[in-house]
């Protein structure tokens, strides 16, 4: 048996806690990272854990294929998911979070990636295609922690929104810039999609992107 | 009744027909349909996610974040009908776009 092994880290925007619901709001998965993931199935969930089934294309080698994950608290600051794969690939991922400031956290996560022993001649392959697979993710995750972060702390509310903007009237003064931000698990679920399962709605996009910054 | 504001060049709405953009803590979509201008609210009431990132395609935006579908004719939302999005009242004079923010001046 060969273990694979790959490291990435990145500072971030936001709390470590914006990072949780991230990576455990996984109806995401087929929105956020629709030309990656075209399915996604939640099997069971529990208070801090979750088993899914995931539906993606690999970078690199463009291999589509499947795997189940679990995924769970270690502590309020690891993140662990195991990923078995379709070819008796068993991918057990951690990921450290750690607070560096108000709003701001960073986030550390390990690779290995436990295969047969001929697997090792594959380790720089490995290595490419997880370092990207973190740098595309990353790249579209950290816009939606950020924009979380920001609407969060301008009073937003799941299922809800923000109440000056739904009613209309102008915003309170004194808005609080250091909401606590609970974590919630598992993450509510969109209600009428049935039995869990999550499909993106199309594969290709006209891209507009998020909106422009407020003007000074 | 509230005062406009100036939210942008009109020239702002090509190449795509919309836009978004942020002002005194709103997320305004603003887009074209059928020829005339419109805006809502661009921040998804399910989890905040950004309704324009998409182009509009057959009147209905697509939210990036967990692909909830509103209507581009009224804000309606296709997904869950509780969560239709805020219309705002939107001007265009003098090359530029205008939106109204606060319609309950007295809300607090």
């Amino acid at each position: 048996m060969a273990i694979l092994f790959s490291r990435c880290e990145k500072e971030m925007d936001c709390s470590k806690e914006v990072v949780i619901w991230n990576y455990f709001d996984h109806e995401h998965v087929v929105g956020t990272h629709y030309k990656y993931y075209n399915k996604c199935n939640i099997v069971a969930e529990k208070d801090d854990w979750t088993l899914v089934e995931r539906f993606y294309r690999l970078p690199i080698i463009g291999l589509k294929t499947s795997s189940y994950g679990f995924m769970y608290m270690e502590n309020p600051n690891l993140i662990r998911s195991l990923q078995f794969g379709k070819i008796g690939l068993v991918l057990d991922q951690t990921i450290h979070l750690t607070d560096i400031g108000p709003d701001r956290c960073l986030v550390a996560t390990e690779y290995r990636l436990k295969a047969p022993f001929f697997f090792k001649l594959l380790a720089p392959l490995w290595k490419r295609i997880t370092d990207r697979w973190f740098i595309n993710t990353w790249d579209e995750d950290a816009p939606m922690r950020l924009r979380r972060q920001k609407v969060w702390n301008l009073g937003f509310r799941d299922f809800v929104g923000i109440d000056y903007v739904n009613q209309k009237k102008p915003q309170p003064d004194g808005i609080p810039s250091n909401r606590p931000y609970p974590v919630q698990l598992p993450v509510p679920k969109t209600k009428g999609r049935k039995d869990g399962e999550y499909e993106r709605p199309f594969a290709t996009s006209v891209e507009v992107g998020y909106p422009k910054p407020e003007q000074a | 009744m509230d005062e406009l504001k100036r939210l942008a060049d009109l020239a702002e709405l090509e190449p795509h027909g919309q836009f978004s953009k942020w002002i005194e803590g709103h997320d305004i979509l603003v887009y074209r349909l059928d020829g005339e201008i419109k805006a809502m609210s661009n921040i998804c009431r399910h989890f905040g996610g950004p309704i324009g990132y998409h182009k509009m395609k057959d009147g209905v935006f697509t939210c990036l974040w967990h692909c909830y579908q509103f209507s581009a004719k009224d804000g309606a939302c296709l997904t869950n009908p509780k969560l239709a999005s805020r219309p705002y009242k939107v001007e265009v004079r003098e090359g530029a776009i205008w939106v109204q923010l606060v319609e309950n001046p007295g809300g607090t």
